[in-house]
């Protein structure tokens, strides 16, 4: 038992030691790293996005859509990252469900009746 | 003179500021405290050992590695900043060409001229105006085509032969001629 303690000991004086000074250099460096500044990647993507569902909403005011067709269009600009909604009537769905935009507009008919449009984009 | 008093001669010579050499009187004295002398002059010396030498590497290797980092983050940068001004011009060309109306280069404005209103109408665009489009450039930015699709009909004019690896293409759901329509405009930078 004895013996094995021993080298149990000897063992342990061949390891690894760090000193105070090593440690505090060690943790130092380690904090230099970590504060190098990390570059923010600048992006117009909800620029973008916003424009083309005021495009939408645009177009659609000027020329007047059916349900099936406002549906056709947002999936030409958004294929399936897009969701629209009319009075609260989810017409078109989408799967994803990440970063999302969303713009809401009212369209007049003829006849004076309120479309409640809502588009919301999802995007990475 | 004992080899204590001439120790003791040299320091005080030292202290009032002669070198070591003034210090002695004759080179016979010299020669004698020939071997305490040396032992003084070690006990002054630079010692410079393994552990400073190694240490002096490792805070070498770290300021390289750090100019390197921030040598990397400047490149980054740069390259963050350009990316960024072709997106804002594409963007920008693209919103004032479904805006706007300029007949000189309908790239700047398409749209349909509304009398009664006194405006353009946004969005609304006629094939006669978009054909009158040429390239125009903001530095080395430059746009290079315009594709307009109208009922799965696609038509592409190209407005600049300029050669370039970075491109961005801004999409608008637009009117053309009373049709629903999509605009794609090219916008690259030169080289």
């Amino acid at each position: 038992m004895s013996n094995k303690m021993g080298l149990a000991i000897s063992f342990n004086k061949k390891g690894f030691v760090f000193s105070l000074e090593a440690t505090l250099a060690l943790i130092l460096f380690g904090l230099m790293l970590f504060t190098l500044p990390q570059i923010q990647t600048t992006s117009l993507k909800e620029l973008a996005i916003s424009q083309q569902q005021n495009d939408l909403l645009r177009v659609w005011s000027a020329k007047e859509s059916s349900e099936s067709e406002m549906s056709t269009d947002t999936q030409k600009m958004f294929g399936q990252n897009a969701e629209v909604w009319v009075n609260k009537k989810q017409l078109l769905p989408s799967q994803k469900k990440k970063n999302a935009l969303a713009s809401e507009g009212i369209l007049l008919d003829e006849k004076l009746n309120e479309k409640r449009v809502k588009i919301i984009v999802y995007y990475e | 003179m004992s080899t204590t008093n001439k120790l003791k001669e040299i320091t005080s010579a030292q202290n009032v500021g002669l070198s070591k050499s003034f210090a002695f009187t004759s080179p016979a004295n010299a020669k004698h405290l020939h071997g305490h002398f040396l032992k003084y002059s070690k006990s002054k010396g630079m010692i410079f050992s393994l552990d400073a030498m190694i240490s002096f590497v490792i805070i070498l290797i770290c300021a390289l590695l750090f100019v390197f980092a921030l040598n990397n983050y400047a490149q980054k940068a740069e390259q963050s900043v350009k990316d960024f001004e072709l997106e804002e011009k594409a963007l920008m060309i693209a919103d004032s060409f479904v805006k706007n109306l300029d007949e000189n280069n309908t790239i700047r404005g398409a749209g349909i001229y509304d009398s009664d209103k006194k405006r353009v109408r946004t969005n609304e665009l006629t094939t006669e105006n978009i054909k009158k489009a040429k390239s125009i450039e903001f530095g080395e930015i430059f746009v290079k085509s315009l594709t307009y699709t109208i009922t799965e009909k696609s038509q592409t004019l190209q407005l600049s032969l300029k050669k370039s690896n970075e491109c961005i293409s801004a999409k608008r759901f637009v009117l053309i001629d009373g049709e629903k329509a999509i605009i794609q405009i090219l916008t690259c930078r030169e080289g």
